[in-house]
């Protein structure tokens, strides 16, 4: 095998192919990535088993062939490479790879240990949304998703394809976000993805841009953008059936600026987040917002905000880091908090005054306070 | 154990009173006289239980359970579809080690108890020689390691040891620092944890159970 690639390219796509896999490896192959020279490009392949990724680049190829290369050795050399062509050459126990001045040599891994990605079959349907849409609907929703692996369910991501519209939902049973957006070319069928999957593929959808295409099989989903793909193992088990969870109506409804809020809670959770997570109490009533934290260890705080309040006063008490998260999550520049009392579900939607904003919905269930 | 699926509604009064509107759910009787009704999520947790001792009176589509202290939990039942009664066996092993697997529950929800500003990044994380109670990240971001016994004794500290060497070989989470973690940890363990720079940490059972009654769950 002989090829020379531009260092930016290359360097990005082996960055690429190991971030996405990781680095939990069980097999020694499954540390390698699998570099294909051939019809004018290379292709780079990695996988855990769990998480298959795949890219390639347009690359000047003297010999084809393919060679397995340690990942994390690989995407260590390559990032600190100077600003010059990367010529790979040599047989698959011995690599020679230069660049500029420099010149390694690694010793491969063999070709044939390496597992046969799984790949998306061609005739399954191929549902296309735009990227940057995509990436945002996983950051609003996939940071409510569980990092317990003992309830392996809860660390998916639920996604669902009908009626025109894909809607992702999660939630670690404190607290829920869902939201929804429109297909541009419109598939039917679910998924119950791995969080950290589904992240990688957004992170990957916002770097390169354009349409994301968008593949649900039995057993696996995979994402397509630009020239790179991830095919994910799906979660098995029965998602909780969250839309029993969310409220149909509420008795107080809130309008508040969304900095103003976020830099007073981060201020009043400085003293709950300490030494035991304790609950930041808000109070709505009379046009304010009345935050307070006490910790019996360090002391207290409170602050207070304008806030437009329909409906009864009433004093609720949140983990502040998930008050916050779900805060984050709406990205505009009003909130709007529907509640009902003190010890049900709260709801946070993105609020605009004359702009129209995601259907974003983030339910968070308040602590208790004595 | 008498195990029965149906289609009921539930009212409880005692300390609160709570409903439960109409659906299929297990209600599961133990020989010690617990009734619990459970729904097809929540874990180990029923959606409304009674602890032992209890009455259990028997009415035509309907249980009443009541006990000493004035709770009562009525059960109406719609449709029965399983009615199955087997005798378990005492296993106490399993009973142990349920406290272990709680503890390590408890502790990834809420890691504070074992340091401030700790937080959980992952449970069972995998290691080449099994997988590590959990990983977490301290204040300042650095990787830690938790080991999670019932009782502390060297044989975990040994185990702890041994998937420190494996993490550490993991650029993307080397330094790890280690923390021992028992409602017990006895004094050899606590020596043999000190003399290895490995943390060690008492937690108190009941107070990381007062947590989940503190943060209510939405299902």
């Amino acid at each position: 095998m002989k090829f020379r690639a531009d260092r930016g390219e290359f360097a990005d796509a082996i960055a690429w192919a190991t971030r996405t896999v990781g680095a939990r490896v069980t097999l020694p192959a499954l540390s390698g990535v699998l570099l294909e020279a051939a019809d004018g490009k290379l292709t780079c392949r990695a996988t855990d088993l769990e998480v298959a990724a795949e890219i390639s680049i347009p690359i000047k190829i003297a010999e084809p062939g393919r060679v397995l290369l340690p990942g994390r050795l690989l995407a260590q050399l390559v990032a600190r490479f100077p600003q010059a062509p990367v010529e790979l050459s040599g047989e698959p126990d011995r690599v020679e790879i230069t660049c500029g001045r420099a010149t390694f040599h690694v010793r491969g891994m063999a070709v044939d240990d390496f597992p046969t990605l799984a790949t998306p079959s061609e005739d399954a349907p191929q549902g296309v949304v735009k990227a940057d849409a995509f990436a945002r609907l996983v950051s609003q929703v996939a940071r409510a998703a569980s990092s317990d692996e003992g309830r392996p369910v809860l660390t998916g991501v639920k996604l669902e394809a009908a009626e025109g519209r894909l809607t992702a939902a999660a939630t670690d049973s404190y607290r829920l976000a869902v939201r929804s957006l429109a297909w541009d070319q419109a598939i039917d069928g679910e998924a119950l993805v791995p969080a950290r999957s589904l992240q990688e593929a957004a992170k990957g959808a916002a770097e390169v841009g354009g349409e994301v295409t968008v593949v649900f099989e039995p057993g696996q989903a995979s994402f397509l953008f630009g020239e790179r793909r991830l095919t994910t193992k799906l979660i098995e088990g029965n998602f909780p059936n969250y839309e029993a969870l969310l409220p149909d109506a509420f008795e107080t409804g809130v309008t508040v600026d969304r900095a103003a809020l976020v830099e007073a809670l981060q201020r009043v959770a400085i003293v709950a987040m300490g030494q035991s997570n304790t609950p930041v109490s808000l109070t709505f009533g009379d046009g304010s917002i009345d935050l307070q934290a006490t910790n019996q260890e360090m002391g207290d705080a409170a602050e207070a905000l304008p806030a437009e309040i329909d409906g009864e006063g009433l004093t609720i008490a949140f983990n502040p880091g998930f008050l916050l998260a779900g805060l984050e999550a709406t990205g505009t520049e009003g909130i709007r908090i529907e509640l009902r009392d003190g010890l049900k579900p709260a709801v946070l939607r993105p609020h605009a005054a004359d702009d129209v904003v995601d259907d974003l919905s983030y339910l968070l269930m308040p602590m208790k306070i004595s | 154990m008498r195990l029965v699926i149906a289609r009921c509604s539930a009212t409880y009064e005692g300390r609160l009173s709570s409903t439960l509107t109409s659906a299929v759910r297990l209600l599961m009787v133990k020989a010690d006289g617990c009734v619990a009704i459970h729904a097809d999520v929540g874990a180990y947790k029923p959606v409304n239980w009674m602890n032992a001792p209890n009455t259990l009176r028997e009415e035509p589509a309907r249980w009443v359970v009541t006990n000493p202290k004035g709770e009562r939990l009525v059960i109406e039942l719609e449709e029965v579809l399983e009615d199955v009664v087997h005798p378990l066996d005492t296993d106490r092993g399993l009973t142990l080690d349920g406290v272990e697997k709680e503890l390590q529950a408890l502790l990834a929800e809420h890691p504070h108890h074992l340091e401030a500003g700790l937080a959980c990044v992952q449970r069972e994380f995998r290691t080449d020689l099994g997988p590590v109670d959990l990983l977490c990240r301290d204040a300042e971001g650095r990787a830690v390691a938790v080991e999670v016994k019932r009782i502390g004794e060297i044989d975990g500290v040994e185990q702890l040891t041994r998937y420190l060497d494996r993490l550490a070989r993991d650029p993307l989470l080397a330094p790890v620092r280690g923390l021992f973690a028992a409602t017990t940890v006895k004094p050899q363990a606590r020596v043999l944890a000190a003399s290895r720079g490995i943390g060690w940490v008492e937690v108190d059972l009941a107070r990381l159970r007062g947590e989940d009654e503190v943060h209510p769950r939405l299902f």
